[in-house]
């Protein structure tokens, strides 16, 4: 599925999502947690979380910023938005492929 | 939830424990996030390039690791001596355990040593001296005998390995002395009198009292064995120290 995030291994999954909160602004961890829940139903554990936030930091996808107090901050960077876009794009493609096979199959 | 933040390894915690500890405050872990904790410490000291070279990473040398091992093994032997002896009273036999029982000692005792920090390296010295007195003891003494340097030798290295358990889980000195005082002292006072010949529990009592000990060793064994003993490191410069537990 996220072909380009391979290498995260059983971080990539969450990773995108990462990416996927980070996409509309800065957010230090408990804000990304709270995001991803949201959005997909699942709580990310705290090790899970800073197990990606450390790969995606070390690839260049993400960058911190200043604390503020305890929580640190992170954002995009313009690696982290393009490797975004490109699995994004790469996903749409898979779902109209499917959507199209399936009323084929059912139509 | 000290002690699961204390199981990653100390370059990974100088970047980023101070925000994880926020993140717990904001959001109290459940099980499920411990767990995921666990396994995420896991991961860490399987990649520390993660947190690597150029940036804040700390090689701990195996010599400082080597301690912890050894309070791994002593605990082991101590939890295997005490399953021979649970499967040996299934069976209806008493199967003779008294190697396995002064090789965890000495090993657990030689863990001991080497677990200390500076700060208790007198109380430690003192601790193995006592230690090696007593166990001097029960080689010269008679079998019937050896039960007189056996007991306040094993309350000795149970006390210190219930110390460093609760030092290595960074509890706070009055913390860890109520630890001791109720993990230790307690069960020592409901087995003492067994030794003089007071009483005569269950054996199977005795074994609920004793494994605790052994799998406490190996918890502080494996935490040690995975952060090192403190003491200088190899580290490169501008990196923090590790901090003493």
């Amino acid at each position: 599925m996220n072909r380009g995030l391979t290498e995260f291994g059983r971080f990539a999954e969450p990773t995108l999502y990462i990416l996927v909160s980070l996409s509309d602004g800065p957010k230090h961890g408990y804000a990304i947690m709270t995001d991803v829940e949201a959005m997909t139903g699942d709580p990310l554990g705290p090790g899970t979380l800073y197990g990606a936030l450390a790969r995606m930091e070390r690839r260049g996808l993400i960058e911190a910023l200043e604390p503020e107090e305890r929580r640190r901050p992170y954002r995009l960077t313009g690696l982290g938005a393009t490797t975004l876009r490109t699995q994004l794009e790469g996903l749409a493609g898979f779902t109209r492929l499917g959507l199209d096979r399936l009323g084929g199959a059912t139509g | 939830m000290n002690w699961l933040i204390g199981l990653y390894p100390t370059s990974w915690r100088a970047r980023y424990e101070e925000e994880l500890r926020g993140l717990l405050t904001d959001r109290p872990p459940s099980v499920r996030d411990r767990i995921d904790l666990v396994r995420g410490a896991f991961d860490a000291h399987l990649h520390p390039d993660l947190v690597g070279p150029g940036r804040d990473a700390v090689v701990i040398p195996w010599v400082r690791r080597r301690p912890g091992l050894f309070a791994l093994v002593g605990g082991a032997v101590w939890v295997a001596m005490l399953l021979i002896v649970g499967v040996g009273l299934g069976r209806g036999e008493e199967p003779d355990i008294t190697g396995l029982f002064w090789l965890s000692i000495l090993v657990m005792a030689i863990g001991l040593l080497g677990s200390n920090s500076a700060a208790e390296a007198r109380s430690v010295k003192r601790g193995l001296a006592a230690s090696a007195l007593l166990f001097g003891a029960g080689l010269v003494l008679p079998w019937e005998a050896k039960v007189i340097p056996a007991l306040p030798l094993v309350v000795l290295v149970g006390a210190g390995m219930l110390w460093l358990a609760a030092t290595r889980a960074g509890l706070s000195t009055r913390t860890r002395r109520l630890v001791v005082a109720i993990g230790f002292l307690l069960p020592s006072i409901l087995i003492a009198p067994v030794g003089g010949g007071l009483y005569e529990p269950s054996p199977w009592f005795a074994l609920a009292i004793l494994l605790p000990y052994g799998l406490a060793w190996m918890l502080v064994g494996a935490l040690t064995t995975l952060r090192g003993v403190s003491g200088p490191t190899n580290q490169p410069s501008g990196v923090p120290s590790e901090a003493t537990a």
